[in-house]
């Protein structure tokens, strides 16, 4: 049997708001197969570095994904006995051991969005044979967290490891990749927030709001449902349907972020009705992409799969009129109905346009782990073009009344022949 | 004695530009204080204001200022001609060479704006980002440069023939023969067209159709 297995113990991300910390590890069988490379000297690994330079050393046709809810770097080390099913596989095959990898949550989406085919382990057992090239074996490890002791938990993982690869190991030539989707250790930020003696409003549960969505670096606040027209070709609308908030699932959302770069959040909708082309209830997926241009940051565009009779997944690129930068640390909120028109057609050959009525959105927040805006940009300078226009030209008058003014009172008149009662003086017109 | 008036006058305008350039420092060490210092935007100030307002501001500076430079040597080399006219009037007839000279910098000046007006036109609806806009903005640029390179070099050059003068007519009060020649003082306003020339070579307004 010829496993590979890479394990990659991802961490918090280094804005250290989010417990999501997952280890990752990826093992591979006897033979190298490329050239893996140097695991960097810094504590965490960026999740598309992961993608990027980990993943492709290793075979990637058929993929065992072992996904656990909470894991770290201590219950790998701290439990030598009871991980010793997980050091034995380790030894006998090629792996890479990443400590600190983010946002491995995503894992699964993307797996998807490359084109694998992902099917849970238990359809396998019970007979149904991997057709397609592209394999994932999703592999949900029992709860660790319900379970007080973490030895406990990871040994049990480790015999669901041990009994699934003895089982299915053989079909195939496997990378494994051993990974969870939140660190089980609380972040060193989290640890000294809880020193502070907070006060009782803020110890009280905060409730949020169905359309608010707190994920990677972005925070998106919808208030009222998301409104999609489908537009005929000549422009006029056909039909029109809502996307409620009441249907999204927070715990389903996703999405990446590279810090002072882009973000990118997406959300789910569970069984949405009347969409055009679909049957029955469809899952629409809204990707919200945000990106920073010259320290100010702008909603760059938002995807959906809202046709239902396109086969793609992701269909519709909605595009905004023209991109509003926003500066940097403030969020935004100065429209009450923004429309977006996709730029690619539907069936029919008419557009889609999504309409956000009543928002507020922000990218890279300052307080992300609070889930709380920033202050509000006004849409407007301090003082706008045409305000300092005038204020230079009123300048330059200034300039030129009190320099006029000025000279003015420079004149010296000659006191010294005014006196009305002295002599007047006789200029003699000698030559 | 007491103050006089005029003392308090330029007390007054003394303390009225100080108040002006204290309240645009204060609102820059507030923006840059909170933490907004990448709002004081110049880039954004420059790219946005239209290329008429450069360009018109370019236009106004040049005959402005030329003559401004013209009546501050007409004011000095004046005064000294009617002053020393008094005691010797011969001196009045040969010194008003000296104020014509002056005068021509003014007209140098007002030649200049009616090219420089000739090539600003309106160029319709084009807005900030375009590739047009760009251009427009360039020639903008140049028209103001045009305009405060000629404007100050005309207000200086007037100042400079000015105290040629003064120095010419007072000079000729004492000495009966002394002729000179004080054409070399507006030397200078020769060499202005052909930098203006230069430098709007290259500005042209480009219109939306």
């Amino acid at each position: 049997m010829e496993i590979s297995l890479l394990v990659c113990v991802t961490d918090v991300t280094y804005y250290c708001c989010q417990n999501f910390s997952t280890p990752n590890l990826v093992y591979r069988s006897r033979r190298a197969p490329g050239k893996i490379p140097a695991i960097s000297a810094l504590q965490s690994t960026s999740y598309s570095s992961l993608w990027k330079d980990y993943l492709p050393a290793f075979p990637s046709e058929n993929i065992i994904l072992f996904m656990q809810d909470a894991l770290s770097i201590e219950d790998l080390t701290s439990f030598p006995h009871e991980n010793a099913e997980l050091k034995n596989l380790v030894s006998e095959s090629h792996s890479v051991y990443l400590p600190s990898v983010g946002e491995t949550s995503s894992l699964l989406r993307d797996f998807k969005n490359e084109g694998y085919n992902i099917t849970e382990v238990s359809k396998l057992q019970s007979g149904i044979n991997l057709k397609s090239d592209k394999n994932v074996v999703l592999v949900n490890l029992p709860d660790t967290l319900t379970i007080p002791q973490r030895k406990l938990a990871m040994q049990k993982s480790n015999e669901v490891i041990e009994s699934v690869l003895s089982k299915i190991g053989g079909l195939r030539k496997f990378t494994c990749i051993y990974t969870a989707r939140k660190s089980s250790k609380e972040t060193s930020e989290v640890g000294s927030n809880s020193k502070r003696r907070v006060t009782r409003s803020l110890q009280q549960a905060v409730d949020r709001p169905a359309g608010f969505h707190n994920h990677s670096c972005a925070l998106i606040w919808l208030r009222n449902d998301v409104t999609v027209n489908v537009l005929g070709p000549s422009g006029v609308i056909d039909s029109t349907f809502t996307i409620p908030n009441n249907k999204s699932v927070a715990s389903a959302d996703t999405g990446h972020c590279e810090d002072g770069v882009s973000s990118s959040v997406q959300i789910t909708y569970r069984n949405v009705e009347n969409i055009p082309g679909a049957t029955g209830p469809y899952e629409v997926r809204l990707e919200f992409k945000f990106i920073f241009v010259r320290s100010k940051w702008t909603l760059s565009y938002v995807e959906g799969n809202l046709d239902a009779s396109m086969s793609r997944d992701l269909v519709f690129q909605m595009h905004k009129r023209k991109n509003e930068l926003v500066p940097n640390k403030m969020s935004y909120s100065c429209s009450v109905k923004r429309i977006l028109t996709s730029s690619n057609k539907t069936s029919s050959g008419g557009t889609m346009q999504m309409v956000l009525n009543g928002f507020q959105y922000e990218a890279f927040p300052s307080q992300l782990s609070k889930g709380k805006f920033d202050g509000s940009w006004d849409c407007v300078g301090f003082f706008t073009i045409p305000v300092w226009m005038s204020l230079i030209t009123i300048f330059i008058f200034l300039i030129i009344l009190f320099w006029g003014l000025w000279m003015l009172s420079d004149v010296k008149t000659m006191d010294r022949f005014d006196d009305p009662k002295g002599k007047t003086i006789n200029v003699p017109n000698t030559e | 004695m007491g103050y006089s008036n005029s003392s308090y006058t330029q007390s007054y305008l003394y303390y009225g530009f100080y108040i002006y350039s204290l309240v645009l420092i204060a609102i820059a060490i507030g923006y840059t204080i909170t933490g907004q210092g990448e709002r004081i935007d110049i880039g954004w100030f420059l790219e946005n204001v239209s290329p008429y307002y450069w360009a018109a501001l370019g236009i106004g500076l040049v005959v402005s200022l030329s003559v401004v430079g013209a009546a501050m040597g007409i004011h000095t080399t004046g005064v000294s001609i009617i002053g020393g006219g008094v005691r010797a009037p011969r001196i009045k007839t040969k010194n008003l060479i000296s104020v014509i000279f002056c005068e021509a910098v003014a007209i140098y000046g007002l030649i200049i704006a009616i090219i420089l007006a000739g090539i600003l036109e309106e160029y319709g609806d084009i807005q900030p980002g375009d590739e047009k806009y760009e251009q427009n903005l360039m020639s903008g640029y140049f028209l103001f440069g045009a305009g405060i390179t000629v404007g100050f070099t005309n207000l200086f050059c007037g100042l400079a023939v000015g105290i040629v003068g003064h120095i010419r007519a007072a000079s000729q009060i004492t000495d009966h023969l002394l002729i000179l020649k004080i054409f070399f003082g507006s030397s200078a306003n020769f060499f202005l067209f052909f930098i203006m020339v230069v430098q709007v070579s290259k500005a042209d307004f480009v219109s939306a159709s």
